[in-house]
């Protein structure tokens, strides 16, 4: 194998393909990237199997030239720290056994290869339910869900990810650990399209993660996704990212999140998110789970917070309707919901003191935000 | 002015069961792990087993061959916990200001008790006998100007001594005693301050502030001041009032090698862990495994969950831990299981109604053992298979 490649080009694929390089693995070869050389393109793989991606260059004049096809498989970390810091323009690699020779003007290094053959097949599913959409708005979504999901010591691992679910013409996601749910939707536009009427799938968290990171917020840059049953397809112009699935069911959170609200709150997002942060301050650092009380009467919302640290009070003026209520919550979690809403007001419905807040932007209720509340105590007014 | 004392019950698990069963007094008697099984060490031996050279710690074979007549007895942790709280409401008698150190220490500060009681060493005088008379129990108290002199003191003479240590006494008393007895130094920091030829208290008082600091870090200044008998900090009634974190281990009977057998004890100490949790209306977040191997190397390893003080959620995490730090084949003689970052416990609603009977199992099972004993009801999982044999026979 052999061939010349643009420093730049080299330097941003694989910065893009070392994110699905494992960090810890037992599996020594999957600390590499796999660099198959075709006649006209170059393909970069890595893959920590939950996840994996195939990047590919196109052989062009001043970007790639192709000398030699072949493929190696090169460990990810001295590489990527080395191309990072290369500064002439071309980089040239040229494999011989189980070596590669890199070189870039004066530098030459040499470094061991795996053997190509062992390195897994970034495994495709050859669906054909094939849905287009906007790489911007699939990001956006993620970025409004993605918080509300359970950490892996869940007993339910299907909640460590974002439901995708596709019907007439909307697409859903949705995350949720068991105390909130953070649900969003989108309508495919004109240049969106999809194949199949619907279908429903739950995309690991870090998958979603790292697709959030590299999808681009260009609008007119658009990705395919693939859905069988056991993996999914993320194919845009340059990469193809797979992903496995998570089995199990979701709760049915359109039902869920149905409330008949007893108060409702219209305020500035930004004044309800600097008084909890505040209030939060103090809850976080005594003896009380993050604990902050809201007291909704007319047209304010009084926040508090009691620990053996201090006492805080706070009032943030707003359109109140319905009853006066008394309520608690993480205020870590109102945190993590308020700032995934950019949307300079909000509205608040609360049920009771016991059920849940739901959190929805004033203008659209395309994304909504569902906490469950701490039940307050008789030895703790 | 002497104002802080520090009481330190003497063999106070030993003594708990001479007090209890008077037919072991004047008796040699050690409190050890399960005296039917091997490789036991002795957590207290009573005075009288202390004079054929038992110490604390001691391996129980070495105990025995010592003193052959000695009374072995198995720990009974509510015996201990129940009896401290009896010796803490007397010492509440003589002054509010009371910081809890361990089961069986504390110190006092009895500013302006005076009036009412006398003096400090009449105060002490006053405990002793009280604690003497109600509770049968014997008790050392140090008598100071500070709580790290008075603890000092109360190491001095035991037992049922009180001993008054000055600021004056300083230069005489303690700088001449080896430097591990000093409050606050382990054997390892020992060790690293032996090879820098700092022996004694006296050497460390001599040795330069910014040298202590420069080799220990904060922890180097507090040296510094404490080997000069300089202690500032106040009796804190509440320094127990929010534990940092709660934990049960337990040297296992016999090596472990199978994740089957490792797996009950780990549901065995969650069970320890969670009930005391549950009874202190705490819940942490925080879940800490420790695993010594038979070579004695120690390991300890944490996962952050959601707040939780149920057995089950203790238990998930420490057995995922478990699994991910120990290849089930080397030989395990110590398991320990702890809960940290601890909170007061609430009550956060879930969309999961399992949450809620998770919970409320957990209680109705603390109640019941509460009630009818540790035995009375526990996780089937609990029983080895010769065990749930027997219970079948039995029910049949």
């Amino acid at each position: 194998m052999k061939f010349t490649i643009n420093r730049n080009e080299l330097a941003s694929s694989i910065s893009t393909v070392e994110k699905f390089v494992p960090s810890k693995t037992p599996i020594s070869i999957l600390t590499g990237i796999k660099f198959s050389a075709y006649d006209d393109f170059l393909c970069l793989s890595a893959t920590n199997l939950d996840m994996g991606i195939e990047y590919e260059i196109k052989n062009e004049s001043d970007k790639l030239s192709i000398l030699e096809s072949g493929s190696i498989v090169v460990g990810s970390k001295i590489l990527s720290e080395i191309i990072r810091r290369i500064s002439e323009n071309m980089v040239e690699f040229n494999s011989s056994e189980n070596k590669v020779y890199i070189s870039s003007g004066q530098f030459n290094m040499v470094l061991p290869c795996f053997d190509a053959m062992d390195f897994p097949e970034i495994s495709k599913n050859n669906s054909l339910n094939r849905i287009r959409l906007k790489q911007s708005m699939f990001k956006d979504m993620i970025k409004k869900t993605i918080y509300a999901r359970a950490d892996d010591t869940t007993s339910r691992p299907q909640l460590t990810g974002a439901l995708i679910d596709y019907k007439d013409n909307i697409l859903n996601m949705v995350a949720l650990d068991g105390f909130r749910i953070a649900w969003c939707y989108e309508e495919l536009s004109e240049t969106e399209t999809s194949d199949i009427s619907e279908f429903k799938t739950i995309i690991p968290g870090d998958t979603l993660l790292e697709i959030s990171r590299i999808f681009e917020d260009d609008e007119e840059a658009y990705f395919e996704l693939y859905a069988s049953k056991n993996s999914v397809e993320f194919l845009t112009e340059k990469f193809l990212i797979t992903s496995r699935v998570l089995d199990g069911d979701f709760i049915d959170y359109k039902t869920v999140m149905q409330i008949k609200p007893k108060t409702t709150a219209i305020v500035s997002t930004d004044e309800l998110r600097l008084a909890v942060e505040r209030a939060s301050v103090l809850a976080r650092e005594g003896n009380t789970n993050n604990l902050v009380k809201f007291n909704i009467v007319e047209n304010s919302i009084e926040v508090q917070v009691e620990t053996e640290l201090g006492r805080i009070t706070d009032k943030v003026l707003c359109s109140t309707e319905g009853e006066e209520i008394l309520i608690a919550f993480n205020a870590g979690f109102f945190i993590d919901a308020l700032k995934t809403i950019f949307s300079p007001e909000i509205k608040l419905h609360f049920s009771d003191e016991t059920g849940p807040c739901i959190i929805t932007a004033l203008e659209t209720d395309n994304h909504k935000n569902f906490i469950l509340p701490v039940r307050l105590r008789g030895d703790n007014p | 002015m002497l104002p802080i004392l520090h009481v330190d019950m003497n063999a106070f698990y030993a003594s708990c069961h001479q007090a209890k069963d008077p037919s072991l007094k004047g008796k040699p008697v050690m409190v050890a792990g399960d005296p039917k099984k091997r490789n036991g060490i002795i957590l207290t031996a009573s005075y009288e087993a202390r004079r054929y050279g038992v110490k604390t710690a001691m391996p129980k074979w070495q105990a025995e061959k010592l003193c052959p007549q000695a009374v072995f007895i198995k720990p009974d942790y509510d015996l201990y916990l129940r009896t401290s709280q009896k010796v803490m409401s007397i010492l509440g008698r003589f002054s509010p200001q009371i910081e809890i150190f361990s089961i069986d220490e504390a110190w006092l500060d009895v500013t302006g008790c005076e009036r009412l009681f006398g003096d400090s060493v009449a105060i002490a005088r006053k405990i002793q006998a009280a604690i003497a008379k109600e509770l049968d129990l014997l008790c050392s108290i140090g008598v100071s100007c500070n709580k790290l002199l008075a603890k000092m003191a109360s190491d001095m003479k035991k037992p049922n001594a009180i001993t008054v240590l000055t600021t004056e006494d300083v230069p005489k008393l303690l700088w001449p005693l080896p430097v591990n007895e000093l409050f606050g130094v382990g054997r390892r920091m020992a060790e690293k301050l032996k090879r820098m030829n700092i022996k004694t208290i006296g050497d460390l008082a001599e040795a330069p502030q910014e040298f202590l600091e420069k080799a220990f870090g904060l922890n180097g200044s507090y040296l510094h001041l404490w080997a000069n008998g300089i202690d500032d900090s106040a009796v804190n009634p509440h320094s127990m009032d929010d534990a940092k974190s709660m934990g049960h281990s337990i040297t296992l009977p016999k090596d472990i090698t199978s994740f089957d057998d490792a797996e009950i004890v780990l549901l065995f100490l969650s069970e320890q862990v969670g009930r005391r949790v549950r009874r202190e209306n705490y819940m942490g977040r925080t879940v800490t495994v420790t695993l010594r191997y038979a070579s004695f190397d120690t390991i300890t390893r944490s996962v952050t969950i959601f707040y939780t003080n149920s057995t089950e959620d203790i238990y998930n995490a420490s057995r995922k831990l478990l699994y991910s730090n120990w290849d089930g084949k080397t030989p395990l003689r110590l398991l320990g299981v702890s809960l940290s970052n601890l909170v007061k416990e609430f009550d956060q609603v879930s969309l999961f109604d399992n949450e809620d009977k998770k919970r409320k199992l957990n209680r109705v099972m603390d109640e019941i053992k509460d009630r009818f004993g540790d035995d009375a009801i526990f996780r089937a999982k609990l029983l080895d298979d010769k065990e749930l044999n027997e219970r079948k026979l039995k029910t049949r």
